[in-house]
C-alpha cells in the first residue's frame, strides 16, 4: 500500500509546546475553590473571605513553597513539619550543603508532599555588587506523576541579606 | 436554592460529637466535618497546604485544652495531682501537717560539782545556795556537731514527795562525793539531773508591725524545718498562742504539776482564752513556716476579746422548768472576730528549727555545752559559815567554780530525727486523715494520732494497736523507733511519755491505751539451691541474696506482721539460673551468755535478744509474730545465706 520513501520519527525528540503546557493547564482549572492561597490575602465575591486557588497545579506548587521555606519547629502540632532549609542556609552552594538540603527536601516531600517527585536541585547564591552576601535559595524542577507533569520549577529564597 | 435550603437543614441536624481527646482525632474530626459541610468552598487540607495549616492549628488548640482540662480533674484528685500547690491545698484541706526534718530527742544528763554542807546526819550533801537551775533554751553540742537544746528548765532544787533532792541520792545510797572534806568543811558532791533535750537550734526574729490593721495578716519565718515555735510576743507584753485553726478561742495550757503526785504526774493542763492568736503552716516547696494571725483589729475590739464563761448561764423568766438543750462547749469562750491581728508593735517570734537522720548521734556523744542560761535559786541564801576551810568566801567566785564544773553526757543514743516527709510520704497520708477528727474513735484515728505526733516529741516508726486480753476498754498500742542507722530500736520513755500525753487530749473519756515496745525478731535465711551448670554460682546467689534481701527489707514490714515463707521461696525459684530449691529456712538469732535483757551478739553484731521459736510458729507456711513483734533482717549482708550445689 505505501510507496516511495518510509518516514520514522524518534520519540527521544517528542515534547510539549507550550500551548500543550496551556492547555493542560487549563485542564486541571475546576470551578470549585481548592486551597487557600499563601500567603493568605482578602478573596474577591466567588472566592469567599480568602483567595482560593482554582488550579490544581498552582496549589500543589503553593504547597511546595510553603514546605520549602518552614523550618522544623515553626509548626506547633507538626515539629518536623518543613524541609527545614535555614539552618544550611550558608552551607548551600557547596557539595555537602546542596546534598543535605537535598536529602532535606527529598525526606520533607516524601513524608507531607508525596505527589511530588524532585528532579533537579540548583542552589541560588546571589552576591550583591560588593560582594558581600545578598541571597540564598534553592531552585528545584520537580515533576507531578499522577498529573503526568513534568518539568515544573519553583524558585525558594532561604534568606536575604544586604 | 434547593441546594442551600438542604445544606441549612443538614446544619440544624449536625452530629456533634465531643469525645475527642488529642491532636489526631481532632484534626480527623475537623477534617470530616469540613468535608461533609463545605466540600464547595475549600478541598485542600493537606500538612503543606494552608488549609491544613488552619486545621492543625484549630486540632492543637482542642489538643491542648483538652490537655489542661484532663490535669485540672486530675489536679483536684489529691492522689493524682502533681503541682506543688495543689498537694499542699490537699493537704491543708485534710488536715496533715506539713513539717520539715524531725529533730532527734534524747534524755541528757546533766552534771555539777556542787560545795557540800552537812546534813543531819553529818553526811555531805549539796548546799542548795548553789544548786543551778537550767533554762529551756541552753544547748549542747555533740561530737558531730549537732546541737541540742533543753526543752524544758531544769531545776536542781527540786525534791520528790520526801523532800530529798532529786540531783543527790544522799551518800548512803550511791551519791557521788567529788572533793573530799577538809580545814572543815564537806568538801563537794556530785549533782546530776536528766533532761530532755531536742536537736536543733533556737532563733529569734523581730519583726516590725505597721500601724494598719491587716486582717489574717501572715508573716514567714527566715530558717526552714522549724520544728516547734516556742514563743510569740508582742512588744506591748501580749502572748499570741498557736492554735489548729482561728476559731478555736482557747488553748490548753501545760503547767508545773506541784502537787504530792508529781513525781508520776509531771504537768498539769488548763484551758484559758486565746484572744491573741495564729496558726502556722509549713510551705511544701520551701519548708518554711508562716504565721497568720486573726482578722479583728486590736483598737476597736471591747470586752468581747476575753468571754467570760460564767456569763452563758441561761435565766429562766416565768417558769420553773426548762427542757433538754443541745450545746456545742466549744462555743463557750467563742469570741466575735478570728483573734486579734496584731498592729503598731513588734513581734518577736522564738522558734527552733532544723533536724534530719544525723542528729540521731551515739550514746554518749553530746559532751559540750554550747550555751548555757543559768541561774541560783534566791530562795536560799549562802552562808559562808558553813564552807569554812574554802579558798575563798565569795559567792560569786564559789557559784562560777560550780557553773564551771558542768558536764553532760547521754546514756542512750538519740532516737526520733528523721529527713523531712516527701510529697509522696505526705499524699499517703491524706487518706488517712480524712476519717480522722479531733477526737480517737477508731483504730484508724489511733494510729493516725500516734503517727502524727508533733515532731519535737520524737518519731515513732511503726504502731500497732491490739485489744487488750485483760481489760476490754483498754487497747495495747505497740510501738517502735529507728536509730541513726535506720535499723530498729526500742522507743524511748521519753517518747512512750509524750505519746501518751499527747493520746491522752484526743481519747474518749472511758478509753485506755497501754503503750507498749514492740518486740523485734532478728533471723536469718538459709537455702540451698541447684544452679544450671551454664551459670557463675556466686553469680547466682548473690543474684537470689539481693533479690530476697528486697523482699524483706525493713520498709516493707509492719508490727505483727507475718512472714509467708513461699513469698521468698517464689523469689528464690524465680531467679535467673536455679534450677531447684532445695531447702530455705527462718533461723533465729542464737542468744550466749554475753546477752542483755534487749541485745545479743553474734558474730560481732548486735541483735535484739527476743527468743522466737520460727518452727513452733509457723503454721499454714506464715511464721507468725507474737503480739507486738515485727521482723527485722537487720544485717542482710550477713543474714541470708545461700549456698549451691
Amino acid at each position: 500500500m505505501f510507496s516511495g520513501e518510509r518516514k520514522s520519527y524518534s520519540f527521544k525528540s517528542v515534547g510539549f509546546t507550550e500551548e500543550n503546557i496551556k492547555d493542560n493547564r487549563s485542564t486541571f482549572t475546576v470551578n470549585d475553590p481548592i486551597g487557600i492561597v499563601s500567603p493568605v490575602q482578602f478573596g474577591n465575591n466567588a472566592d469567599g473571605l480568602f483567595a482560593m486557588h482554582r488550579n490544581l497545579l498552582e496549589q500543589i506548587k503553593d504547597n511546595l513553597k510553603v514546605l520549602l521555606r518552614t523550618n522544623h519547629g515553626e509548626r506547633p502540632p507538626l515539629y518536623d513539619f518543613g524541609a527545614n532549609l535555614m539552618p544550611l542556609a550558608f552551607d548551600i552552594g557547596t557539595d555537602s550543603g546542596d546534598i543535605q538540603a537535598m536529602q532535606r527536601i527529598s525526606k520533607a516531600l516524601s513524608k507531607y508532599l508525596p505527589v511530588v517527585q524532585a528532579s533537579d536541585y540548583e542552589p541560588i547564591v546571589l552576591y550583591e555588587d560588593n560582594g558581600e552576601l545578598a541571597k540564598v535559595g534553592v531552585r528545584m524542577t520537580y515533576d507531578i506523576p499522577i498529573l503526568s507533569i513534568k518539568g515544573q520549577k519553583v524558585d525558594c529564597i532561604i534568606y536575604a541579606a544586604g | 436554592m434547593a441546594k442551600e435550603r438542604i445544606q441549612k437543614q443538614i446544619r440544624k441536624e449536625r452530629q456533634n460529637n465531643y469525645l475527642s481527646r488529642d491532636f489526631d482525632q481532632f484534626r480527623s474530626q475537623l477534617l470530616d466535618y469540613a468535608r461533609a459541610y463545605f466540600p464547595d468552598k475549600i478541598k485542600d487540607f493537606g500538612e503543606a497546604s494552608v488549609g491544613g495549616m488552619f486545621l492543625d492549628m484549630n486540632a492543637f488548640v482542642g489538643d491542648n485544652l483538652s490537655y489542661y482540662l484532663d490535669h485540672q480533674f486530675r489536679e483536684l484528685n489529691p492522689r493524682l495531682a502533681v503541682e506543688t500547690s495543689n498537694i499542699e491545698s490537699h493537704l491543708r484541706n485534710a488536715g496533715v501537717k506539713i513539717v520539715g526534718a524531725s529533730p532527734a530527742v534524747v534524755t541528757v544528763t546533766v552534771f555539777f560539782e556542787v560545795y557540800a554542807i552537812g546534813d543531819a546526819y553529818g553526811n555531805p550533801t549539796p548546799d542548795p545556795a548553789f544548786l543551778p537551775r537550767l533554762s529551756q533554751g541552753t544547748t549542747l553540742r555533740s561530737s558531730n556537731g549537732t546541737v541540742f537544746t533543753l526543752s524544758e528548765d531544769v531545776d536542781f532544787t527540786e525534791t520528790d514527795v520526801n523532800g530529798n533532792l532529786k540531783c543527790f541520792a544522799g551518800i548512803d545510797a550511791g551519791g557521788r562525793i567529788g572533793q573530799a572534806g577538809r580545814n572543815g568543811n564537806f568538801g563537794t558532791v556530785i549533782v546530776n539531773r536528766d533532761v530532755l533535750c531536742v536537736s536543733g537550734e533556737q532563733k529569734s526574729e523581730a519583726f516590725a508591725i505597721a500601724n494598719n490593721s491587716v486582717p489574717f495578716r501572715s508573716i514567714t519565718l527566715a530558717s526552714p524545718n522549724v520544728s516547734q515555735i516556742i514563743s510569740v510576743t508582742d512588744s506591748d507584753g501580749n502572748v499570741y498562742y498557736e492554735v489548729e485553726s482561728l476559731t478555736q478561742s482557747d488553748v490548753f495550757r501545760s503547767t508545773r504539776n506541784t502537787n504530792e503526785d508529781r513525781d508520776v504526774v509531771e504537768s498539769s493542763l488548763e484551758m484559758i482564752p486565746a484572744p491573741y492568736r495564729f496558726t502556722s503552716t509549713t510551705s511544701l516547696s520551701t519548708r518554711k513556716t508562716s504565721l497568720t494571725f486573726g482578722s479583728g483589729d486590736a483598737e476597736t475590739l471591747d470586752d468581747d476579746i476575753v468571754p467570760d464563761p460564767s456569763e452563758v448561764a441561761l435565766p429562766l423568766y416565768g417558769k420553773t422548768t426548762f427542757s433538754r438543750f443541745s450545746i456545742d462547749p466549744n462555743r463557750l469562750l467563742e469570741t466575735q472576730s478570728l483573734g486579734i491581728s496584731p498592729r503598731n508593735t513588734t513581734l518577736t517570734i522564738i522558734y527552733q528549727h532544723g533536724g534530719g537522720r544525723d542528729h540521731n548521734v551515739a550514746a554518749g556523744s553530746i559532751r559540750f555545752v554550747k550555751t548555757l542560761l543559768r541561774d541560783f535559786p534566791k530562795s536560799y541564801t549562802f552562808d559562808p559559815a558553813k564552807h569554812p576551810g574554802r579558798s575563798t568566801t565569795s559567792f560569786t567566785s564559789l557559784s562560777n567554780q560550780v557553773i564551771n564544773s558542768i558536764d553532760v553526757t547521754n546514756n542512750e543514743p538519740a532516737v526520733g530525727g528523721d529527713s523531712a516527709p516527701t510529697v509522696s510520704d505526705l499524699r499517703s497520708r491524706i487518706s488517712s486523715y480524712r476519717f480522722t477528727q479531733e477526737r480517737i474513735v477508731t483504730k484508724q484515728d489511733l494510729l493516725a494520732r500516734v503517727y502524727t505526733l508533733p515532731s519535737n516529741f520524737g518519731r515513732v516508726y511503726r504502731a500497732a494497736v491490739s485489744p487488750n486480753p485483760e481489760n476490754p476498754l483498754s487497747s495495747l498500742i505497740h510501738v517502735i523507733s529507728r536509730d541513726a542507722r535506720g535499723r530498729l530500736t526500742t522507743s524511748t520513755d521519753t517518747l512512750k511519755r509524750n505519746l501518751r500525753i499527747y493520746l491522752n487530749e484526743y481519747r474518749l473519756i472511758s478509753d485506755a491505751y497501754d503503750v507498749l515496745d514492740a518486740e523485734v525478731i532478728n533471723f536469718q535465711v538459709r537455702y540451698r539451691i541447684l544452679v544450671d551448670p551454664s551459670y557463675n554460682k556466686s553469680g547466682v546467689i548473690a543474684q537470689a541474696n539481693t533479690a530476697v534481701a528486697k523482699s524483706l527489707r525493713l520498709q516493707n514490714f509492719q508490727i505483727n506482721q507475718p512472714i509467708v515463707r513461699d513469698d521468698i521461696t517464689n523469689i528464690l525459684i524465680n531467679t535467673q539460673g536455679v534450677i531447684s530449691l532445695t531447702n530455705v529456712e527462718f533461723v533465729p538469732i542464737p542468744i550466749n551468755t554475753q546477752s542483755t535483757v534487749l541485745s545479743t551478739t553474734f558474730e560481732g553484731r548486735e541483735y535484739s535478744a527476743l527468743d522466737y521459736n520460727f518452727k513452733a510458729n509457723f503454721i499454714n507456711g506464715v511464721y507468725l509474730p507474737p503480739n507486738g513483734g515485727i521482723f527485722e533482717l537487720r544485717y542482710p549482708s550477713f543474714d541470708i545465706k545461700g549456698a549451691a550445689v
